[in-house]
């Protein structure tokens, strides 16, 4: 029997459904998920000054060495955006100086967005493998890949507490399962509707995590054109002819969220990029 | 919304970049190394129609349809409306019932042979009333003329030269049942359900008890299931006795019948994709068994008809019928074949193929097209006419048994037909279903005594069904 | 008496199969509604009524009682 428990952490509802008939055992699985999402929020959040993210942007110039868990996290953002030639940027998140994704129509000008811009850019970030120095104004967010990671965290910490019992994992639409239910069937997800009056569709799962990527909240539309929020970090622009969504499917949560997220920014070429890279994928437009 | 979905193949560049990547992060960051025998791969499926999953525990199933069917030539005509519910309980148990309810008209064979000439069919039945009336009777196209003086009428019809006679009616039939699945432990399940159904005159009732039990993983069934059927059988004129004449009064009141069957089967997963189901049902079925209706005529040596006598069966059957079922997933469809074979203690030996496959379009929308065939031989005692040397009008040395029943003959069937069936909005199917069922069967009777050389006397139907339903889960 | 020896005999040769079969996590193609023995819904029952008021064989498939009259 599958019993659910919810909460809300990193700004989305989450849940953890676990196959099991012992339902103490499903709330203390939920308890412990919920510990780790919250320890990585306190940890990685941009939304909290003192969090670690918000330590190392608010050092303003001033190299901060970090810890094992973080530099991992930096290491692991300095290759996808090695990988995806300057696409993926953690820095990016100084464009939302400029862009104000409120649904009104306010385009910033030419000037704006080439001012933020100059505070964008991976590679004028210090980074030797163990200490971080960021210029003035710049900051990073591992908004990006947080949620997704700790999805992978969370399920690995229900594995080795509970091993054997099949759970699901689900922060925001960010989840993975620890396998297919207890008497082989699959998990059934909902693919969240890209519109209010778009049908959302159910998801079968049986291994893997899935990640979404989307436009559906977030835009500024003006002129009949619809400015998508996922911006190129290399002209401060937003991606033109994004797909309105792109699920992913893959083994882990954080590489289900960076193929997700690199699909969009792929704009006209989303469905392309996913079928050479092999990865299993729907893309709504 | 348009949805595109991209085909899994060798990973590129990228992804498999990412991949390595992903895991070192992932194991250096877990306390513990990641469990190195959990499936390192992603399993995701968009489900189509097809894909639903078997109702479980708390969901709620309605099903609700018509049959529209009609027969070739002004035979019987049915409309039938038909509900069903299963509700699912938490514990596992299952409550399903349903109700259907059965309009029919038309005309169906009286049982006598066609002759060359016109045939009147005259029967003595009570009245209420003793004024002279002329009505139509059950029977839609009879003349109903009361004798004067007693409390008897002449129900006369006439049928027309050189075709099968039929006797028109129409009738009204309602039916229920209910059912109670317990799920008495993990792998086995208990049930009880009754059933009844009306018409007027005729009507059922049944019971039901049957257990089954999983092994082997759940990959054996084992299943056994026993009934008893009362049937009573309620004629408008009353039951005649077997050989009576048409054109007597029938003293007879109602009579009936019980049956008893069982049914024991096993269930079996040989593959992934393959389900295997063997039955046997044995079925024992003691009292009256004729058609109370049903004539058969004597006729002399050229082929003249004499008299018409009500028919005669046993008052005892026993059915076997072993059934093999397999449920084939090959690809994205499903294969439905099975194979069933009958006989009886009548001398009737039947067998029955069919295959079926369901194949989805796209994620809304299926065809399921269907093919049936059916062949049986006939009865011991089946005779199209029963021939009296003596051409006298009581007979002697009459078989103890005689039916012209066409359930009873030798014939063939193919049933042709196909389903469409169509996701209108999550969790429902509309469904349409079309079939021509086709009875084929010797026409003219070789060694057919004068007149009836050469006379067609297949009674056999061609049918046209349609079946129309909405199911919906909640 | 002969069929009833043979019948027991394949019930037995079934049972006996113990390996034959799949493990739980590889029912998912078996756990689909489109898999289920006896899945037609309404419409078997239509059909049983209309091959018991046509023919001469019955039964087989599964254990439904509650014939009717029909001619």
């Amino acid at each position: 029997m599958v019993h659910t428990f919810q909460f809300t952490a990193m700004g989305s509802p989450c849940e953890v459904q676990a196959d099991c008939d012992d339902p103490e055992l499903a709330k203390d699985l939920g308890a412990l998920a919920e510990a780790e999402a919250r320890r990585i929020e306190a940890r990685f959040s941009r939304y909290r000054a003192d969090s670690l993210v918000g330590l190392i942007n608010e050092a303003a110039g001033v190299a901060t060495r970090l810890d094992a868990e973080t530099a991992q996290l930096i290491a692991y953002a300095d290759a996808c955006w090695r990988m995806s030639g300057g696409l993926f940027d953690i820095t990016s998140g100084a464009l939302r100086r400029a862009w104000i994704f409120d649904g009104s129509d306010r385009v910033p000008d030419a000037e704006s967005v080439a001012a933020a811009l100059a505070h964008v850019g991976w590679n004028k970030v210090g980074w030797d493998g163990t200490s971080l120095t960021l210029a003035v104004g710049m900051e990073i967010d591992l908004g990006g890949i947080a949620k997704e990671y700790a999805v992978d965290m969370a399920l690995a910490r229900l594995a080795r507490h509970a091993p054997g019992v099949p759970v699901l994992v689900n922060f925001g639409g960010d989840l993975r399962v620890s396998g297919p239910r207890a008497a082989g069937e699959r998990w059934r997800v909902r693919i969240e509707g890209i519109d209010p009056d778009q049908k959302p569709a159910w998801l079968e799962l049986a291994a893997g995590a899935i990640t979404t990527s989307g436009d559906a909240r977030r835009y500024v539309e003006r002129g009949g054109r619809r400015y998508g929020h996922i911006l190129d970090p290399r002209t401060g622009m937003p991606i033109m002819e994004a797909p309105r969504s792109v699920t992913v499917a893959a083994p882990t949560c954080v590489e289900a969220g960076i193929l997700s997220t690199l699909a969009m920014l792929q704009g006209a070429g989303a469905e392309a990029f996913l079928k050479s890279e092999g990865v299993k994928a729907w893309v709504t437009r | 919304m348009q949805l595109s979905e991209t085909k899994y193949r060798k990973l590129g560049s990228i992804a498999a970049g990412l991949s390595a990547l992903s895991a070192n992060l992932l194991s250096a960051n877990a306390a513990h190394a990641q469990d190195a025998s959990a499936p390192q791969n992603t399993e995701a499926h968009l489900p189509g129609l097809m894909d639903e999953p078997a109702p479980g525990a708390g969901s709620v199933v309605l099903d609700s349809s018509v049959l529209f069917y009609q027969e070739t030539g002004g035979r019987v005509q049915a409309i039938e409306p038909v509900i069903n519910g299963e509700v699912h309980l938490d514990n596992g148990d299952v409550i399903s019932g349903g109700l259907t309810y059965d309009s029919l008209t038309g005309a169906t064979p009286n049982g006598a042979a066609p002759s060359t000439g016109r045939q009147t069919f005259s029967s003595i039945i009570r009245q209420a009333t003793s004024t002279q009336v002329t009505s139509t009777s059950a029977s839609g196209n009879s003349t109903v003329t009361s004798i004067p003086g007693t409390t008897t009428a002449n129900s006369v019809y006439t049928q027309p030269a050189r075709a099968i006679p039929l006797a028109s009616f129409h009738d009204h039939r309602v039916a229920a049942n209910l059912t109670y699945n317990w799920q008495a432990d993990a792998d086995t399940h208990v049930k009880l359900g009754g059933a009844f159904s009306v018409e007027s005159d005729y009507t059922t009732f049944t019971g039901t008890t049957g257990i089954s039990r999983d092994f082997n993983q759940k990959n054996t069934t084992l299943s056994l299931t026993a009934s008893v059927e009362g049937d009573i059988s309620r004629p408008h004129g009353g039951t005649p006795t077997a050989y009576e004449n048409l054109n007597t009064l029938v003293t007879g009141g109602n009579d009936h019948k019980t049956v008893i069957n069982v049914v024991g089967g096993v269930t079996q997963t040989l593959t992934r994709f393959w389900l295997t189901q063997l039955n046997y049902n044995y079925s024992t079925s003691s009292g009256y068994q004729a058609d109370p209706y049903r004539l058969i005529s004597v006729v002399d040596n050229s082929g003249a008809p004499l008299a018409y006598l009500f028919e005669s069966r046993p008052r005892s059957r026993q059915r076997h019928s072993f059934y093999w079922g397999n449920k084939l997933a090959l690809g994205p469809t499903v294969a439905d074949v099975g194979v069933r074979y009958y006989t009886d203690s009548w001398g009737i030996k039947g067998i029955t193929a069919e295959v079926s496959e369901q194949v989805p379009i796209n994620r809304y929308l299926y065809v399921k097209p269907l093919f049936r065939y059916y062949k049986q031989s006939a009865a011991n005692f089946y005779e199209p006419y029963l021939i009296s040397q003596s051409g006298a009008t009581t007979f002697s040395g009459l078989p103890a048994y005689a039916s012209s029943d066409a359930r009873l003959s030798r014939f063939s069937a193919t049933t042709i037909g196909g389903r469409i069936g169509w996701r209108l909005f999550e969790d429902s199917e509309l469904y349409v279903e079309g079939e021509s069922y086709r009875q084929a069967g010797t026409h003219t009777i070789a060694g057919a005594p004068g007149q009836l050389a050469g006379l067609d006397f297949f009674s056999g139907v061609h049918a046209i069904s349609v079946m129309m339903g909405f199911k919906i889960k909640m | 008496m002969i069929r009833t020896i043979c019948m027991g005999a394949v019930l037995a040769l079934l049972g006996g199969c113990a390996h034959v079969g799949v493990k739980p996590w590889q029912r998912d193609s078996l756990a689909r509604a489109a898999m289920q023995p006896d899945n037609e819904g309404n419409i078997s029952g239509y059909h049983d009524h209309i091959y018991f008021s046509k023919e001469g064989a019955t039964g087989g498939r599964s254990s439904d009682g509650g014939g009717c009259g029909c001619n």
